[in-house]
């Protein structure tokens, strides 16, 4: 795992369900687990350094909204949309890159980060 | 026609055309129905359009009108990698309709006619339109199928070369002086073989009449003009044209100093050093060793 891994729990309403989504949908790799208090979660590698806890509970540190970095938005977009996946905003420009946003079926919203340095020839 | 070295053509179910080369000598006469980008990763590709002469190197890309032929020449020693995107007519105008309809204003006016016409010149290669080009060319050399996915990378390579187009030619033609709209286009397209002319003839002992003759502008006018649109000079142009393809070589060949100075056109090391380091804030050595690193 990275040294500079990043760990956010997501809240979602049936882990079951946000289990099958993670892994089928988004295609990231899943494992059961357990969080603090002997309560069931699940782990999702969302990116090389982005991990989630997914929980049915609350969590002091919850986010609901997570940046993926990505290396082409475009692949990334396209993969996902043909399995699927319903995109907010189709991938667009920003200072920092290229962008794509979609979100989870419980209102968790990611969005897709390919950053790219203009700057550099 | 002559090939040898490494070719692929990826032609799309909906018309959209992607030719792929690495090689050392090659003529092509190509007659062109499509909107045509043309890409070159190293190496330069001499082509010629509507009788004009001018070369595709690495930091440009020419754009050619659909209906507009073109012929072209690779002539080097070590193999040049051209590559070349062709829109079909649907994907092409169902893209340009889409655009009318937004509220952005990329299109100078296009909105009416089906089949736009661009300026067939060179324009830079940088920033997005690098980064998606770059992905696709490296998606395609691993022997991507996924139409879907090529498609969505020439649709924003579209989109890329409409906001280039709006940068490069509708921003300057507002910073031209001339009140009627006829003369700022007549001028801005004569600014624009000039250009063409200093980046084809970098490297060559050009002088500011040759340039004006090219464009078929007095000396004076091309001075004066060129500024206006452009903010620099003709000479700074040339200037910043020879450092920043000097700094590339330095980046990716083994070339010696001595001779990338003369690859670029500079008659002397020393001022090229001098210039460079102005410049970029680090001598040409150091710079080379740090890419290396």
């Amino acid at each position: 795992m990275s040294p500079s891994a990043k760990f956010f729990y997501v809240q979602v309403k049936q882990l079951n369900d946000a289990g099958a989504f993670y892994a089928n949908c988004l295609g990231m790799p899943t494992e059961a687990t357990t969080l603090p208090g002997q309560e069931k979660g699940i782990l999702v590698k969302a990116d090389g350094e982005t991990n989630i806890f997914l929980s049915e509970h609350r969590h002091q540190n919850q986010t609901n909204k997570i940046v993926l970095q990505s290396d082409d938005c475009l692949e990334d977009y396209c993969r996902l949309k043909s399995r699927g996946v319903v995109f907010k905003k189709t991938p667009s420009y920003l200072s920092e890159g290229l962008s794509a946003a979609f979100s989870d079926p419980y209102g968790n919203e990611f969005i897709i980060l390919e950053q790219r340095n203009y700057n550099e020839d | 026609m002559k090939i040898n070295g490494m070719r692929y053509v990826k032609e799309l179910s909906n018309r959209n055309r992607i030719v792929s080369e690495s090689t050392c000598e090659a003529v092509y006469e190509q007659q062109n129905d499509a909107y045509t980008i043309k890409f070159v990763f190293n190496g330069a590709e001499d082509c010629e359009i509507n009788k004009r002469k001018f070369s595709i190197y690495p930091d440009t890309f020419a754009v050619v009108n659909a209906g507009t032929n073109f012929c072209s020449k690779i002539d080097s020693i070590s193999p040049v990698n051209t590559f070349s995107v062709s829109f079909g007519e649907h994907f092409f105008t169902d893209f340009h309709h889409s655009l009318s309809g937004s509220n952005e204003s990329l299109l100078d006016g296009k909105e009416a006619k089906s089949r736009p016409s661009f300026i067939e010149s060179l324009y830079p290669f940088t920033g997005d339109m690098r980064f998606n080009v770059q992905h696709l060319k490296n998606q395609l050399d691993k022997g991507l199928k996924d139409e879907m996915l090529i498609n969505e990378y020439m649709h924003h390579c579209l989109l890329n070369y409409y906001k280039i187009y709006d940068r490069e030619v509708v921003q300057k033609l507002d910073k031209l002086s001339f009140i009627k709209t006829k003369t700022r286009e007549e001028v801005l397209k004569r600014l624009t073989l000039a250009k063409e002319y200093i980046s084809s003839n970098y490297n060559q002992n050009i002088t500011l009449e040759a340039i004006a003759e090219q464009a078929c502008l007095s000396v004076n006018h091309l001075l004066r003009t060129f500024k206006e649109a452009y903010e620099i000079s003709p000479y700074q142009f040339l200037m910043q044209l020879r450092l920043n393809r000097a700094k590339r070589l330095l980046q990716t060949t083994t070339y010696s100093l001595n001779e990338i100075v003369g690859l670029v056109g500079f008659e002397c090391p020393s001022s090229f050093i001098r210039l460079f380091k102005n410049t970029f804030n680090i001598t040409p050595l150091k710079y080379k060793k740090s890419r290396l690193n």
